[in-house]
């Protein structure tokens, strides 16, 4: 198999997975919404590359995994993620965040796509003929970047909080449909899963993406969500892992060590449908 | 367990490896141990460092580990403990990435002796010099091959070049054997494995090493070197095995996906004791 090429927030990137290891310097985190990328060192994030599930992925399949340099993102940072590694050879100054390795679509036989949190990737509109975007968390009320021209621009447009929502869902899943089509017709297989289960009733109801939507099965339990998973079994989060970390584990919200394996394992599985 | 830290030569590094991918644009046209980076892609690059024995040994232990950057000119491929222990010493206190509690063991493949610096003092100056040109250096020219100064010092010294050789294994003996010293004072243990066995014959004089080498095992043949595991079956090399088994045309002498594979279960094998 050529090379697997992974998407995905701090889940896929395996925050966390470092208190894992013997080593030196863990600094265990304030609370678990808070990440310090100071306090994780090279030896860490070595460790963690050997435990998170793209690297199991990729060990079953006697390959390479490719995944983005920074911590967390969405969408929109895994669709740049993948726009720089193909189409920048010449600039290898671009996006160097992201990663400076430079690929082509032949080298891949898959794509991996961990959706992340909705509410994470930009809004677009148009007000008074500009592009704007906007961050906007509607459960918390959190309205981020760019939130005043936002509300304005709903208030012209006569648009209710649950319209936008409705916009802003059928937006990603036209993005994320036309993104993995655009892949398909280069030779690359796509798959997705999901963190939260924002976009996965509209994933099923579409064949084509329901098609490449892998489900997490765990004690012969499907579950549609990694946050799913972890609400059946609480210790698949890192600070729940008593069994592991004893009374006090880190305070980390993210997969645990197992918790990547029973993700490796789905999508193995999934795979493995295709090599029969 | 904490990292393992491995150095070695284009052994360790997994030239070739890449010839057992689907990956396009392969360069099966390069001769044995020409090495052009160019042909190198990113892909190749990620594709052995999934094969190749330091990754098989570091998964099993499920922790990392770390070798050369796929950098420079050579993308890292190739030399000698010269550069490996220059490598060592790069990682801890120049670019300081590491330290070394970060690591319980190093894993250091010995390539060819002769790719080594030679040493001498001559009127109070410090020389070095290759002994043998034989062009292990990818044709990167380093150094000089003798010169007038090495005659001079063999002279003074009524030295003949088998004496030279000599002194030469015991100079490589003697700076192994410091720095295995040195990181194990560290706190990390160092196990060698050989390409030739010149340097496991003189270490078997010296019980300090008794420890230190790890011997290969292929079907219960135990060998002291690679050069060894690669008597024992075509199948160890890379351009025999594409030609055996998979009817593929390369001329790659390297080690092959399988040798990567026996090379590491008995490096897995000794750690584990």
């Amino acid at each position: 198999m050529k090379g697997i090429l992974f998407g995905g927030c701090s889940f896929t990137w395996g925050q966390g997975l470092y208190f894992y290891s013997d080593l030196n310097r863990l600094v265990y985190p304030i609370n678990e919404y808070t990440y310090n990328d100071n306090s994780v060192n090279d030896a860490h994030r070595k460790y963690r590359d050997t435990l998170r599930y793209p690297r199991l992925v990729a060990n079953r399949f006697k390959t390479f995994e490719v995944l983005k340099k920074m911590n967390g993102g969405c969408e929109d940072e895994t669709f740049d993620f993948f726009q720089t590694i193909f189409n920048f050879k010449d600039n290898l100054d671009a996006n160097k965040h992201l990663s400076t390795e430079r690929y082509d679509y032949d080298d891949f036989d898959y794509i991996v796509i961990q959706l992340s949190q909705l509410w994470r990737n930009k809004f677009y509109f148009i007000d008074e003929g500009v592009i704007e975007h906007a961050s906007v968390w509607p459960h918390t009320k959190d309205i981020g970047w760019n939130g005043e021209k936002f509300f304005n621009w709903m208030e012209k447009n006569n648009m209710t909080f649950d319209d936008w929502i409705v916009d802003h869902t059928k937006k990603q899943i036209d993005r994320l449909k036309k993104e993995l089509k655009f892949y398909e017709e280069k030779g690359i297989k796509t798959r997705i899963l999901a963190w939260e289960d924002n976009l996965v009733q509209d994933i099923l109801k579409d064949e084509f993406l329901n098609e490449r939507f892998i489900k997490l099965t765990h004690n012969n339990i499907e579950h549609l969500t990694i946050s799913g998973l972890q609400h059946n079994f609480p210790h698949l989060k890192i600070k729940f892992d008593t069994e592991y970390f004893g009374e006090t584990p880190p305070d980390d919200h993210h997969p645990s060590k197992e918790c990547h394996e029973i993700i490796a394992k789905n999508i193995i599985e999934n795979i493995e449908k295709d090599l029969k | 367990m904490k990292g393992i830290l491995f150095g070695g030569c284009s052994f360790t590094w997994g030239q070739g490896l890449y010839f057992y991918s689907d990956l396009p644009n392969l360069p099966f046209e390069a001769q044995n141990y020409g090495f052009d980076s160019k042909e190198i892609t990113e892909s190749m690059l990620n594709y052995k460092n999934s094969i190749r024995y330091p990754r098989l040994v570091a998964n099993y232990f499920e922790t990392f580990e770390v070798t050369k950057n796929d950098v420079g000119v050579l993308l890292g491929n190739g030399g000698s403990e010269d550069e490996s222990f220059e490598y060592f010493d790069y990682l801890f206190n120049v670019e300081k990435k590491y330290k070394y509690s970060d690591f319980s063991y190093i894993i250091l493949q010995l390539s060819n002796i002769w790719r080594n610096d030679f040493h001498f003092e001559l009127n109070g100056v410090d020389y070095k010099t290759k002994l043998h040109n034989n062009n292990l250096y990818n044709h990167v020219k380093k150094d000089f091959v003798r010169g007038e100064k090495f005659d001079e010092y063999c002279e003074i010294n009524n030295y003949s070049f088998s004496d030279i050789e000599v002194l030469h294994k015991k100079q490589q003996l003697k700076r192994l054997k410091d720095k295995i010293i040195f990181y194990n004072e560290n706190g990390i243990e160092v196990k060698i494995i050989s390409w030739h066995n010149d340097l496991f014959i003189e270490s078997l004089l010296d019980d300090f090493f008794k420890d230190v080498f790890i011997k290969l095992n292929y079907n219960n043949k135990i060998t002291d070197s690679i050069q060894g595991l690669m008597s024992f079956s075509e199948d160890m090399v890379i351009e025999d095995d594409l030609k055996n088994n998979k009817k593929i045309r390369c001329k790659d002498r390297h080690p092959s996906k399988e040798c990567h594979k026996i090379i590491a279960n008995s490096i897995i094998e000794n750690l584990k004791k």
